[in-house]
């Protein structure tokens, strides 16, 4: 037995394995083969994966460095009010000179003397006498000057000015970004900060050195006199910016004519739209933001028709080959809006009157659209370099483009009969205006004060429905759902 | 029916013969379709196609079912090019198995309970002379394998012609050992009666 086993199935593998081709038969048709390599990731998907990845690398560095960043002016200010011990108790003088001068910094940040006119300079303490004595003193009111006279739109920032007859250059290490000081929650110039430490900073590495040598540098050194002039550096007002965008959409479907024999679902989708898109950002206090925009995105979409239909010898027509073909209209009820098309499959004997066949149609919908939205922004976290902020706002959208797709699939005795067909652009019930409201979250970076690089994710939700319900309101509704994530530049003016 | 999808492309039939004439040897289109080449990538497909679609038909009587299957294999074959090592074995082979598996998928899809419960007892037992065997055509051969029921057909392929043992048939198939080999005995008898009535 097991040996006629064998033989039989050697003889098939002889027969059917031989890949000879006879050009008459079983030969599949080079359509499938164009089909499936459309759909093979190519080289450029390949590398667009690459791209994404580099650039989260990117982000995560952002992040990263902006960290660090941030942590190297909480070392240096942690070094400027805290000196090293060793040095404190070299000299008690020095211990004060430097208290006061931390003193002075704190006032500078908590001092409510303005005025708006000139007045005296302030006088740092510390002043280093030719005799080697430190002397001190006390610190003047700060004096606010007003660049063009109007509270909304002010500059101001600290000047130090040095004598001129400075001349014993002590070779002092200078970080190259500031503390985080600030009056009155205006944030310092950075050359402020700089030369105020320098001050400091100037007098510690003389307390170092051993006392001869130190007296005779310090006999070297001379007043330094400085003046105190504070003007503010106020933030650009009006940002610019441009986003790259991909998007996951889906639909939500409301009133939906739902029986026994038709049946349709919406689903999440797995390929993604991409869109641009533009907006104008007016800064209308410190945190607070209205942006305006406009944006074109496309917008992929998946559902499911179900139904069932019965067979009709009455749909049943000879083709001039003189075979038969069974042909009907199929209601094809889609997201937005119904529609009728014509399907044909050839007939077998197995088929009988009022047979029933379950039809499956994969419907595959791409929405082209312009938009133009406007949203209210709130940055939760404000730094100098980098903000996130919250928002949310309204837009409305139109259709430029619509493309659709069904894949009908027809079933009877467990037989497939397929037929794909595509439908034109403007569908019956669709409408070509929808509303949409918004929420986000974006984080920006701004290694300068011009220039800033955005991230943002975004949740748009359609307020008015895809399809005209038409006079009766209460008709299927179809909304317009998409997370959306976005990429771009700012530009401050 | 499948109709021409939309936005398929054309090519200058002179243009590609020629271009097809540069590559010498498999391994050389194997490289270059790694690469993405499209002219490598037809190349290989016009020297198996015949091997894939003999497999679909083999699994999938329904012409419709063969040429997805087909399709889903082609896609799969040249996503996955990259893993394909020469070393481990043969081109052939590794595609036909990757074809294989996509109709054994679209069979489970399809078809929820694959045991066969029909049983048929008076199947006679036959023993051919090679040289009676070989009157019979491969489209008749063909035809008698897709007649059969889908369970037996689908174990009677993994088994016969893709080498499966029938604990991998039964993990694939989600059955028993026992009802892949009861299933596969089966599958032989009713061929061996098809046979029969053919001759």
């Amino acid at each position: 037995m097991e040996d006629m086993h064998n033989k039989l199935d050697d003889f098939l593998r002889s027969q059917l394995n031989d890949s000879s081709e006879d050009p008459f038969w079983n030969v599949p048709d080079d359509a499938i083969f164009e089909k499936a390599m459309l759909l093979v990731p190519t080289g450029r998907k390949k590398r667009r994966k690459v791209w994404i990845i580099l650039s989260l690398l990117l982000l995560a560095g952002l992040i990263g460095s902006m960290y660090f960043h941030d942590n190297q002016i909480r070392v240096l200010q942690q070094k400027i009010n805290n000196p090293p011990e060793s040095i404190f108790h070299q000299s008690p003088v020095a211990e004060s000179v430097i208290s006061k001068s931390k003193n002075a910094l704190s006032d500078l940040s908590s001092s409510d003397n303005l005025s708006s006119s000139q007045g005296a300079p302030i006088e740092l303490p510390g002043k280093i006498g030719k005799q080697g004595k430190l002397k001190s003193s006390s610190i003047s009111s700060i004096n606010h000057r007003l660049a063009n006279g109007t509270s909304e739109n002010y500059k101001s920032e600290v000047r130090l000015n040095l004598d001129k007859n400075v001349s014993h250059q002590l070779k002092v290490e200078l970080q190259s970004t500031a503390a985080d000081i600030k009056y009155r929650g205006e944030r310092l110039s950075n050359q402020a900060i700089t030369k105020l430490k320098w001050i400091q900073t100037r007098t510690l590495p003389l307390l170092s050195l051993p006392d001869p040598e130190r007296i005779a540098k310090e006999r070297d050194l001379v007043y330094p006199n400085v003046t105190l002039q504070k003007t503010a550096v106020s933030p650009s007002t009006l940002r610019l910016g441009i986003l790259l965008s991909s998007n996951q959409s889906w639909y939500s479907m409301k009133k939906i004519p739902i029986s026994r024999d038709v049946k349709l679902y919406a689903y999440d989708n797995s390929q993604p739209g991409f869109g641009i898109s533009g907006f104008m950002e007016k800064l209308l206090s410190k945190r607070l933001s209205l942006r305006t925009g406009v944006g074109y995105h496309s917008f992929k979409n998946r559902s499911t028709l179900e139904s069932q239909i019965y067979f009709d010898m009455a749909n049943v027509v000879e083709t001039s080959t003189g075979e038969a073909i069974y042909q009907t209209d199929l209601a094809l009820m889609n997201p937005l809006g119904d529609y009728s098309t014509l399907i044909e499959f050839p007939v077998n004997d197995q088929m009988h009157q009022n047979d029933l066949m379950q039809e499956n149609t994969q419907i595959k919908q791409i929405i082209k659209s312009v938009d133009l939205n406007a949203s209210l922004n709130y940055a939760v976290i404000f730094k100098q370099h980098f903000n996130l902020s919250l928002g949310t706002g309204i837009g409305f959208a139109y259709r430029t483009g619509l493309d659709n797709e069904f894949d009908v699939s027809l079933y009877h005795n467990d037989i497939l009969y397929k037929n794909q067909t595509e439908l034109p652009t403007q569908l019956n019930e669709d409408r070509r205006w929808y509303g949409q409201t918004f929420g986000k979250i974006a984080f920006e970076y701004r290694p300068s004060d011009r220039l800033g690089l955005i991230f943002e994710s975004q949740y748009i939700s359609g307020i008015t429905s895809l399809r005209n319900a038409g006079i009766n309101k209460n008709g299927p509704q179809t909304y317009l759902h998409a997370f959306i994530f976005s990429a771009g530049i700012t530009q401050g003016f | 029916m499948l109709r021409q999808p939309f936005g398929s492309v054309l090519h200058n039939t002179m243009d590609y013969v020629i271009k097809m004439s540069e590559i010498h040897s498999e391994t050389e289109a194997i490289a270059r379709a790694k690469k993405g080449d499209p002219i490598a990538q037809r190349y290989l497909y016009q020297k198996y196609r015949t091997k894939w679609y003999m497999i679909c038909l083999r699994y999938l009587p329904n012409k419709a079912d063969a040429e997805d299957a087909l399709q889903n294999g082609l896609i799969h074959i040249f996503s996955k090019l990259d893993q394909f090592d020469p070393k481990l074995g043969e081109f052939a082979g590794w595609t036909s198995r990757i074809v294989a598996n996509d109709c054994i998928i679209s069979i489970r899809k399809n078809h929820k309970n694959l045991v066969v419960q029909k049983i048929e007892n008076d199947l006679p037992v036959c023993d051919h002379e090679e040289n009676v065997l070989d009157k019979i055509s491969r489209e008749e051969i063909l035809k008698m394998i897709q007649s059969l029921p889908t369970g037996y057909r689908t174990i009677f392929n993994m088994f016969v012609f893709e080498g499966y043992a029938h604990k991998e048939i039964a993990e694939h198939l989600s059955i028993s050992e026992g009802t892949s080999k009861s299933q596969l005995f089966k599958a032989r008898k009713m061929l061996q009666a098809l046979l029969e009535v053919m001759i």
